[in-house]
C-alpha cells in the first residue's frame, strides 16, 4: 500500500512522496525506513512522519533500545575489569565504557565507581557488528552533564516514543514542572530515567508527572502538571496528620 | 538473556521508602493490588491479573492407572511454566528453580492439604481414576507470582467441570458434554497463598511488585484457607545478613483476614461464571475478550503507569464516582487542602480522560463555557427551591392537609 506523510503505516508499505521526487536534493531515511532499488519501504509499524528539509522516518512505540551513535543513555555498571567497565544499556549487548573516558582520569586516578552504580554516557561507537562503546568526556575532555549519577535518586524504565517525547525541545513538561518543583532528571535515549528530588515524595511525583505523560496530549500537560502538584500536597499534609 | 543487575539507586530509594512507609505505586505497606479474573471459553480455563502481573491456568483430565499406594484415589499434578514472554531472564529451556519453587509451593498448599476429594475422581478401584493437571502459565511477571499463580490454581480448579462416567460391567463410558452434563470437582476447602517481603529495615510489606522482592531481606508465603486455617507455610532469606524477628506472628492475623476476603472474591466470580454457562447467557460476563479491551491503547489508560502517588488514584476515583453522579452539585469536586498553617486551597477534581468515561477534551473551550452555564442553572434552580419552601411556611399547611383529605374521600365514594 502506498502511503504518505501523517499516515499509520505497517511494514512492507511503500512511502509515496520520495519515489515521485526528481529534485536533486538529498534525501534522509530515518528509523523504520530502508530502500531497495526505487522504492522505499517501511519496516516498522507507527506513524510516517517528515521533517524540513528531507528527513523522513517511522515514529514508533518501542521498548526494546537499539544503539545510534551521539545517543545518550543511561546505564548500569556490570562489570569492571583491568581498564575497562562493563555497562548495561538495554541493547542486545553490553557496552564499554573506558576508565580513562571520565573528566580528570588518569592512569593512577581512576574514577570510584562500583558494580551496580548508574552513569550517564555518550555513545561513541554504535554499530551492528561491533560492541557499543560509552564516554563520559566530550571531545573538549570535559565532563559537561555527563558522570556518574548519585544512588540517592531513583531510576525506572520507560518506553522510547515516551522518551522521545519528554526530550522534544516543545515539550512544555519540564518546564512546567520545575516551576514548582526542584528536582534532577536524566533521560536515556534507552527509556531509562533517573530522577532525584528533595524527599521521597517529590521524586515519585516526577516520576509519576513523566509516566503520565505518556497518555495525556501536549495541550493536557498544563492541567497534569498541576494536578501532580495538588497530589503531592495533598499527600504531604496526609503524612503529617 | 541474564536479568538487569538490581542497581544501588533502586535499592537505596525502596529501603528508603518503606521505611517510611511508602511505596513506589502508592499502596500502603500492608495493600494488595488489585486482583481481576477472567474465564476463557472451556471449563477450568482462566486468566489472573495481579495489578501487573498476569497468569494463565489451564486444567485437563484424562483417564490413568491409579497409584499402587492410593488404589482408589485420583491424581492432581500442578505444572507451571516460565518462559521469556514473562520475564526476559527466564529461560524456556530447561526448568528453573524459581518455577520448581512454585509448583512445589502449589502443591503444598493444594495437593498436601487435600482440599480436592479425591476419591471422587476414582471410576475403577486400582484400574481407572481421573488425573487432574493445572497448567500454569506466566504471561507478564511483575513480583508476587506465587500468589497470582494460587488464585489462577483456585479458580480454574474451583471452575473445572470433568465429563460424566457410566460403566456397565468391564467397560466405561465417558460422557460428551452433549450427551450428560459435566460434573464440578468437589473442593473440601478452598486454600490461598498471601504472601510478603521484610526488609532490612524490619518492615514488612504485603503483595510486593518485582522490584521490591528483588530488594528485601527475607520473605514469607502463607496459604490459608477460608476457615482461616494454615494449609503451607514458606519462609526464606534473600540475603544472609540479616535476622528478622517476629514476621510471622506480626502478619499472619491480617493474612487471615485478606485470604478470606480474596477467597470470597474468587468464588462469587467463578459462581457467576459458572451459572452464566448454565444458563447459557454470555452477556456482562468475564471473559477473555473483557480483558482485551480494558487494555487498549486508545483508551489512554494511566491504569499501567507502574510508579504513582498515594493520593493519585483516589483522586482519580473520586472524579469517577462525582461522574456516575452527573455532578450534581458543583461543590462535591472540589476538596479543600492544607498545605501549611493559616492557608487553604480549593482543588476541583475535574480530570479524567475521555476513553474512562470522563469528558471530551478535545473542544476545550465548549465544554468549559457549557459548565459555567450549568452552575448558574443551578444555583438558579436552588434559590427557587428556597422560595417555594419560605412560601409553604407562610401560608401553613393547613390547606394542603384539606386537599388531600378530599381527593381520598372522593376516591373511597
Amino acid at each position: 500500500m502506498e502511503v504518505s506523510v501523517g499516515d499509520v503505516v505497517m511494514p512492507g508499505d511503500t512511502v509515496k512522496d520520495i519515489t515521485t521526487i526528481t529534485k536533486k536534493e538529498t534525501i534522509i531515511l530515518g528509523p523504520g525506513l530502508r530502500r531497495e532499488a526505487d522504492t522505499v519501504y517501511a519496516y516498522k509499524a507507527g506513524v510516517l512522519r517528515k521533517t524540513e528539509p528531507a528527513v523522513y522516518y517511522v515514529d514508533s512505540y518501542q521498548k526494546r533500545y537499539v544503539p545510534n551513535r551521539g545517543e545518550h543513555v543511561v546505564g548500569i555498571v556490570t562489570q569492571k575489569s583491568s581498564d575497562i567497565f562493563k555497562v548495561d544499556i538495554g541493547a542486545s549487548e553490553q557496552a564499554s565504557l573506558s576508565y580513562l573516558a571520565f573528566e580528570g582520569a588518569t592512569k593512577k586516578n581512576r574514577p570510584d565507581i562500583q558494580v551496580g552504580d548508574l552513569v550517564f554516557a555518550k555513545l561513541l561507537v554504535a554499530s551492528k557488528d561491533m560492541e557499543p562503546e560509552l564516554v563520559c568526556v566530550d571531545s573538549h575532555g570535559k565532563e559537561k552533564k555527563l558522570g556518574i549519577l548519585s544512588s540517592d535518586g531513583m531510576l525506572f524504565t520507560c518506553s522510547l516514543s515516551l522518551i522521545r517525547k519528554i526530550l522534544n525541545r516543545n515539550s512544555p513538561l519540564f518546564n512546567m514542572l520545575a516551576r514548582s518543583q526542584a528536582f534532577e532528571v536524566a533521560a536515556g535515549m534507552n527509556g531509562r530515567v533517573w530522577v532525584k528530588a528533595r524527599t521521597i515524595q517529590e521524586t515519585i511525583a516526577i516520576a509519576t508527572a513523566i509516566l503520565a505523560a505518556e497518555y495525556a496530549p501536549l495541550s493536557g500537560i498544563k492541567k497534569l502538571c498541576s494536578d501532580i502538584e495538588k497530589t503531592l500536597l495533598l499527600t504531604q499534609s496526609g503524612n503529617v496528620e | 538473556m541474564k536479568e538487569v543487575l538490581l542497581t544501588n539507586c533502586e535499592k537505596n530509594f525502596v529501603n528508603k521508602s518503606v521505611e517510611q512507609g511508602t511505596r513506589l505505586d502508592g499502596r500502603s505497606l500492608l495493600e494488595a493490588r488489585n486482583v481481576k479474573i477472567y474465564f476463557g471459553s472451556n471449563w477450568g480455563s482462566c486468566m489472573v491479573l495481579l495489578g501487573q502481573t498476569r497468569v494463565v491456568a489451564q486444567v485437563t483430565c484424562d483417564i490413568h492407572q491409579p497409584k499402587t499406594s492410593r488404589p482408589n484415589e485420583g491424581m492432581l499434578h500442578i505444572n507451571v511454566e516460565l518462559n521469556p514472554m514473562a520475564a526476559q531472564h527466564f529461560d524456556n529451556a530447561r526448568q528453573s528453580e524459581v518455577s520448581i519453587l512454585i509448583s512445589r509451593q502449589l502443591e503444598k498448599c493444594y495437593q498436601d492439604s487435600k482440599c480436592i476429594d479425591l476419591e471422587s475422581l476414582c471410576i475403577i478401584a486400582d484400574k481407572k481414576v481421573w488425573n487432574l493437571r493445572v497448567d500454569i502459565n506466566v504471561i507478564n511477571h511483575d513480583g508476587n507470582l506465587i500468589d497470582c499463580a494460587s488464585i489462577a490454581t483456585l479458580a480454574a480448579l474451583s471452575h473445572f467441570h470433568r465429563p460424566d462416567v457410566t460403566s456397565n460391567g468391564e467397560d466405561i463410558i465417558v460422557h460428551p458434554f452433549s450427551e450428560k452434563d459435566p460434573l464440578p470437582l468437589v473442593l473440601y476447602h478452598y486454600p490461598v497463598c498471601v504472601s510478603f517481603i521484610t526488609y532490612e529495615s524490619g518492615s514488612t510489606v504485603m503483595d510486593p511488585t518485582y522490584l521490591e522482592e528483588r530488594v528485601g531481606v527475607a520473605q514469607l508465603t502463607l496459604g490459608i484457607n477460608s476457615y482461616r486455617e494454615l494449609c503451607s507455610l514458606h519462609f526464606n532469606y534473600l540475603t544472609k545478613t540479616m535476622t528478622v524477628e517476629d514476621v510471622i506472628s506480626a502478619v499472619s492475623s491480617y493474612a487471615t483476614n485478606y485470604a478470606v476476603q480474596l477467597v470470597q472474591q474468587i468464588r462469587e466470580a467463578v459462581n457467576y461464571d459458572v451459572e452464566a454457562r448454565y444458563k447459557k447467557d454470555d452477556r456482562n460476563t468475564n471473559r477473555f475478550k473483557e480483558c482485551i479491551m480494558t487494555k487498549k491503547l486508545t483508551t489512554m489508560n494511566s491504569e499501567c503507569i507502574s510508579i504513582k502517588l498515594r493520593k493519585w488514584s483516589e483522586i482519580k476515583n473520586i472524579e469517577s464516582d462525582v461522574d456516575m453522579e452527573k455532578k450534581e452539585e458543583k461543590t462535591e469536586n472540589c476538596t479543600i487542602i492544607k498545605p501549611g498553617i493559616g492557608s487553604a486551597e480549593l482543588i476541583s477534581n475535574t480530570n479524567i480522560s475521555f476513553g474512562e468515561g470522563g469528558p471530551n477534551t478535545w473542544n476545550v473551550s465548549d465544554s468549559s463555557e457549557e459548565e459555567i452555564s450549568e452552575v448558574e442553572i443551578t444555583t438558579i434552580i436552588k434559590k427557587g427551591e428556597n422560595k417555594i419552601i419560605e412560601n409553604i411556611d407562610l401560608n401553613g399547611d393547613s390547606e394542603e392537609e384539606n386537599i388531600e383529605i378530599l381527593e381520598t374521600k372522593d376516591l373511597m365514594q
